[in-house]
């Protein structure tokens, strides 16, 4: 369904339901009791589940959250202060408390940091329980009607329920914007390789405590809501069974989907209601269900049954042909894409070392602007090790330099290298999983678009650009498609467009030929040889040795973490010290100690 | 401060029951990487089918172990059908929590079915106090201190001097050399589940026979428990048992002296502190992954 | 290396695939009963996949297994084939670093379905084997031992199976040259005894001086294959690691 499509509709029920509501006479007590429920819920599914489903992020701690919205909104009305400031408050203190959770999301894995929210939400409930001067403790609080400055009047009941079912409609809305667009494709790009997210200009802690503080400022709608509507808050409706209860509806309904929200906020609602007469039977039913979703539908309800109703239409997805890739299309990509290279990287008298042990000793070269050096090795020569330094994620040990053009690497953190153009490709591709490779692309072209203007290069739009990529590099035919549906090479090529769409002024490659077939890796040469032929300044890290003597300028040959040989690939390849370094002593082999 | 040897020793007893707990989650959890939310209730349910026997004149000795018996063999279910269809993987890691809180919840809810919301009365395996060094500790509690030591003393028997115990290391060390050599990984499995699991249904029956058992019998320990893995780290059999241990000692400490009403904030606090500073507990393997 | 009536193990035209990522192409090797053969190539040409393969460790996405011309194609993937006495000693020997030389040692029989007295026996032999350093240390943690005394731990645990057939990924690894002698005088005592070795090495030439058949892996294809005896041998490697000049 197209986006706005989608937003229009979400509205116009919104609306729907809002008018029908406010209209004396038409729903009763009850009615409006299930309607509020159902709208506060699906705030609150819906915050939860964009934080699942962008950022792979799953809080048990959000009660904790709606807690603040809620008892804001209380203590605001009993002060007599407007509803919109008890609004825009809650939103300001759960997002502060979000932010300072979500920094340390991405120190743990998913599932110590669903335990550590966990814990979040019993300790929470606990200071409920005892903090009485605010939440009145265990007994509760009785909450005053809203009195709202915009209308000019005090909500009674039903008005309170209008102004609930707005909110969902408004915060559903927002949720939507937020997650289709480019912040959304920031959070999954990170969602599914953080490293490569890093190595384009991302920082994953803080696009993680960005989505956090955003999910939280939206459960604490769901707080306002309850506030209003119930006019009494329960610590129960925060307690750990309620946090479950958001897990078990945003499971049902389906991660980061907006209907799966409403349906799993339905769920949760329905499914006490229904059961009213018969003691334990919701518990039951919310236990069963998760179950079973779980055992036959991972994904969720939604996403499966839309995945059964529209069968893929992704087609397995072409391979590369090395006929498709037109050395002229790359150059003149090239020219249009990347500013002209006048940088070279400098690696002087390097060290890296691990407790102790020495991975990279004494190591020094350059790579001259517009040319290609290949750097090969035995296995546990330090190839990765090396690479790794260059791209941030390891700091030297020592080292006289490592410099690119006038700027000094040694202390700059791995995001911050892509704004001084550097760009680097990877071994597996590390495509982001859950974007199209015209969203992969796209996504980094947003982020070159700077350095593109730095640069002086003709104003072309992010999406121009990534359409020039595409063609240029035979993709243009898979570009709607997902990674995983597509064949491997396809991916590294991608993988390289996304690196280009940066405007890199270096593009390091982590064994571009590794894991391909020949035809996949005469592809991956002749866009090589095109970037060369460019002039574009290419570091080439690969075990494929015939590959790399064939594509650089300049060889240099790690061994035991020093460089074992640097010149020319002819040179190399005849280099008797080099052959003992891949496959043993000199000499023709004789057979000497055999038993 | 007078009370501190008694607060310490009441802290060690109801550590014991954490420690049991969090022995089987961590024992669970080395073997098919799943944290088994649903452990507290499957012990529970355990514990409430024998009191009935016991009412119906089971000794309490033979109530023990079959409660062992029915969590370890419900235990070894829920890893054959419902966490095995799940694959292995590390995206299937936080699905497989879900599922065990879903079995949680089922599981909470038969209790309520078949014995109702109101708590029921269990008879204490033994009356009257003893007083050790100064302090006065129910006969119950020592016997079940003693019986929580002995299971966790078995358990590092079987762990360090049967084959089966060391091939239940080697593959929590190493799941593929462990396949490799020819280890079966689903016997391994369905064994840590049955001593998980079982081993949880001890500290159960011991919190049942305080007096009385209520369908959230091990709600709060657990919590106990988890925070006693976290400090030890999800790997480490030790670190989960010297964890819990200290949780139970920290826990009654702030209580009688921080404050009675915030206990499960404070232990939250020592939670967050301890994976700010040391992610992977204190004597606990950093993995391959983030943890 | 084609198939000959006598091949203990052959690989057939196998292929296989890591999530779409191409690791080998249309291989196909074998080894008669009782041989001494290398795999050489450099690193990331596919002899660990080839290994894990031929140890029935995973099952190739084409082609098949055979052991004693029998296919077992559809066992691999699950256990190995260790009970059809096939050892494998994978990539970074993969010992229990936190377990002790005994229990090492231990396991290796106890994943064979050796009994107590079997493993007994068995035990004995093999520290029989194992150099000072190691006997000493059989109740130290495999961790802190040298690399040298770990390769010897892992082929140890391999023969506490009684394997008929011994596959070996990088004994030379991280080993300074003394020592990766000893190792491969270690295997060549046991072909000496019968079982069948095969060795995955990048440092060919020293794999050269023991084995008697070789086979150049590169990019996932086998290149070339030959005797170690073969006086091109030398060309043979040159051809496949680095490559012919350039045209």
């Amino acid at each position: 369904m197209n986006a706005w499509l989608r937003r229009i509709l979400t509205l116009a029920g919104g609306a729907l339901v809002a008018a029908v509501v406010g209209w004396p006479g038409i729903v009763g007590d009850y009615g409006q009791f299930v309607i509020a429920s159902i709208a506060f819920y699906a705030i609150a599914v819906a915050a939860v589940s964009l934080l699942a489903g962008l950022c792979g992020i799953w809080s048990m701690g959000h009660t904790a959250f709606m807690a603040i919205g809620a008892y804001t909104a209380a203590q605001f009305a009993l002060h007599g202060w407007p509803v919109e400031l008890s609004i825009l408050s809650a939103i300001g203190l759960a997002s502060i408390a979000g932010f300072i959770l979500g920094i340390s999301a991405g120190r743990f894995s998913v599932l110590y940091f669903g335990l550590l929210t966990l814990a979040l939400c019993m300790a929470a409930t606990e200071v409920i329980g005892h903090w009485t001067s605010i939440t009145g403790g265990d007994e509760g609080i009785q909450v005053s009607p809203a009195r709202s400055i915009l209308l000019g009047r005090t909500l009674d009941l039903r008005g309170a329920v209008v102004m609930t079912v707005t909110l969902a409609t408004l915060a559903l809305i927002v949720v939507d914007v937020v997650a289709s667009g480019p912040i959304g494709r920031r959070w999954l790009a990170v969602k599914s390789q953080r490293t490569a997210s890093a190595a384009m200009g991302l920082r994953p802690h803080v696009e993680n405590a960005k989505a956090f503080a955003f999910s939280a400022a939206v459960a604490s709608l769901a707080g306002v809501g309850i506030a209003f509507t119930i006019s009494y808050l329960d610590p129960i409706a925060f307690s750990l069974d309620a946090s479950v209860q958001l897990i078990v509806a945003t499971v049902v309904g389906g991660a980061g989907n907006l209907l799966g929200a409403l349906l799993g906020a339905a769920f949760i609602v329905a499914v006490p209601e229904a059961a009213r007469g018969i003691p334990n039977i919701s518990v039951f039913v919310f236990g069963a269900a998760t179950v079973a979703v779980l055992l036959f539908m991972q994904k969720g309800i939604v996403p499966t049954l839309a995945h059964l109703l529209r069968p893929s239409r992704r087609k397995a997805g072409e391979s590369v042909q090395a006929a498709a890739i037109d050395s002229a299309a790359i150059e003149e990509l090239v020219r249009a894409c990347l500013p002209r290279a006048t940088e070279g990287l400098v690696v002087d008298g390097l060290d890296l070392s691990f407790g102790g042990v020495k991975a990279l000793q004494d190591i020094s070269f350059t790579v001259p602007a517009g040319s290609a050096l290949g750097l090969i090795g035995p296995n546990g020569a330090g190839k990765t090790s090396l690479l790794n330094v260059i791209g941030g994620f390891y700091r030297a040990t020592s080292a006289r330099a490592v410099r690119f053009g006038a700027q000094d690497l040694i202390r700059q953190p791995p995001y911050a290298r892509a704004a001084l153009g550097m760009g680097r490709t990877f071994q597996h591709a590390e495509l982001f999983a859950e974007l199209t490779l015209r969203e992969n692309i796209a996504s980094a072209a947003r982020l070159g678009a700077a350095r593109r203007a730095q640069a002086g290069l003709s104003a072309r739009s992010p999406e121009e650009i990534t359409s020039l990529i595409l063609d240029a590099l035979g993709l243009a035919a898979n570009a709607e498609a997902l990674p995983s549906a597509l064949p491997f090479g396809v991916q590294k090529v991608a993988d390289i467009g996304r690196t280009l769409a940066l405007a890199p002024s270096l593009v390091a490659m982590d064994e571009p030929f590794s894991g391909l077939d020949e035809r996949e890796r005469s592809a991956i040469r002749a866009i090589l040889q095109g970037m060369r032929d460019a002039g574009v300044t290419i570091l080439i890290i690969d075990h494929a040795v015939q590959e790399v003597l064939r594509v650089a300028d300049r060889i240099v040959v790690l061994e035991f973490g020093r460089v074992l040989a640097e010149g020319a690939p002819e040179q190399i390849r005849n280099d008797p010290e080099v052959h003992r370094a891949y496959f043993g002593a000199d000499g023709a082999p004789a057979r000497t100690a055999a038993a | 401060m007078g009370d501190l040897p008694a607060v310490i020793a009441s802290g060690l007893v109801s550590g014991s029951a954490y420690a049991l707990l969090a022995l089987g989650i961590v024992i669970i959890f080395r073997s098919t990487d799943t944290v088994n939310f649903a452990i507290g209730d499957t012990a529970t349910l355990a514990v409430f089918l024998t009191t009935s026997a016991m009412a119906a004149g089971l000794p309490p000795a033979a109530a023990l172990v079959l409660a062992v018996l029915i969590a370890g063999l419900a235990g070894m279910a829920t890893e054959r059908f419902l966490i095995r269809p799940l694959g292995a993987g590390h995206k299937s890691l936080f699905i497989a929590l879900v599922v065990t809180i879903g079995l949680g919840l089922i599981i909470h809810a038969v209790i309520g079915v078949i014995w109702g919301q109101r708590p029921i009365v269990v008879a204490p395996v033994a009356t009257g106090t003893v007083r050790v060094f100064g302090v006065a500790l129910t006969l119950n509690k020592i016997i079940a201190t003693g019986i929580a030591l002995a299971a966790m003393a078995a358990i590092a028997w079987l762990f360090r001097f049967t084959a089966i115990g060391v091939a239940m290391r080697a593959s929590a060390e190493d799941h593929f050399a462990a396949r490799i050599i020819g280890i079966r990984p689903t016997v391994i499995a369905s064994l840590a589940w049955f001593i998980g699991c079982g081993i949880a249904a001890i500290a159960a029956f011991f919190l049942a026979a305080d007096g009385s058992a209520n369908a959230n019998l091990t709600l709060s320990p657990l919590f106990r428990a988890f925070a006693g893995v976290f400090l030890g780290g999800l790997t480490s059999m030790l670190g989960a048992a010297v964890g819990a241990f200290t949780i139970g000692v920290l826990d009654n400490v702030a209580g009688r002296y921080l404050s009675a009403n915030y206990r499960d904030t404070i232990v939250f606090g020592i939670i967050v502190a301890v994976l700010f500073i040391r992610p992977s507990g204190f004597l606990g393997a950093a993995r391959k992954e983030r943890v | 290396m084609s198939q000959d009536a006598t091949s203990m193990i052959e690989a057939a035209g196998v292929e296989h695939r890591y999530e779409g990522v191409l690791a080998l192409h249309d291989v196909s090797v074998s080894a008669p009963a009782g041989s001494f053969t290398a795999i050489v190539g450099p690193n990331g040409a596919g002899k660990s996949t080839l290994a894990l393969i031929l140890a029935g460790a995973i099952r190739p996405t084409a082609g098949r297994l055979l052991l004693d011309g029998a296919d077992v194609t559809e066992r691999a993937g699950r256990r190995g084939l260790v009970e059809a006495g096939v050892a494998l000693i994978p990539e970074g020997r993969r010992l229990f670093g936190q377990l002790t030389v005994d229990e090492n040692l231990t396991l290796g029989a106890f994943g064979a379905g050796a009994g107590r007295a079997e493993t007994a026996r068995r035990l004995a032999e093999v520290y029989g084997l194992m150099p000072e350093a190691v006997r000493k240390g059989k109740d130290r943690a495999v961790a802190t031992l040298s690399g040298g005394e770990q390769q010897m731990v892992a082929i140890g645990r391999a023969l506490m199976a009684r394997p008929r057939l011994v596959l070996i990924d990088e004994p030379s690894l991280g080993l300074a040259p003394i020592l990766i002698d000893k190792v491969y005088e270690t295997l060549a005592m046991l072909r000496q005894t019968g079982v069948t070795v095969m060795v995955f090495e990048q440092l060919a030439v020293k794999a050269l001086q023991y084995v008697d058949r070789f086979a150049v892996i590169e990019r996932g294809q086998i290149r070339h294959q030959g005797l170690a005896s073969d006086p091109d041998a030398r060309e043979m490697l040159r051809m496949g690691y680095m490559g012919a000049e350039a045209a």
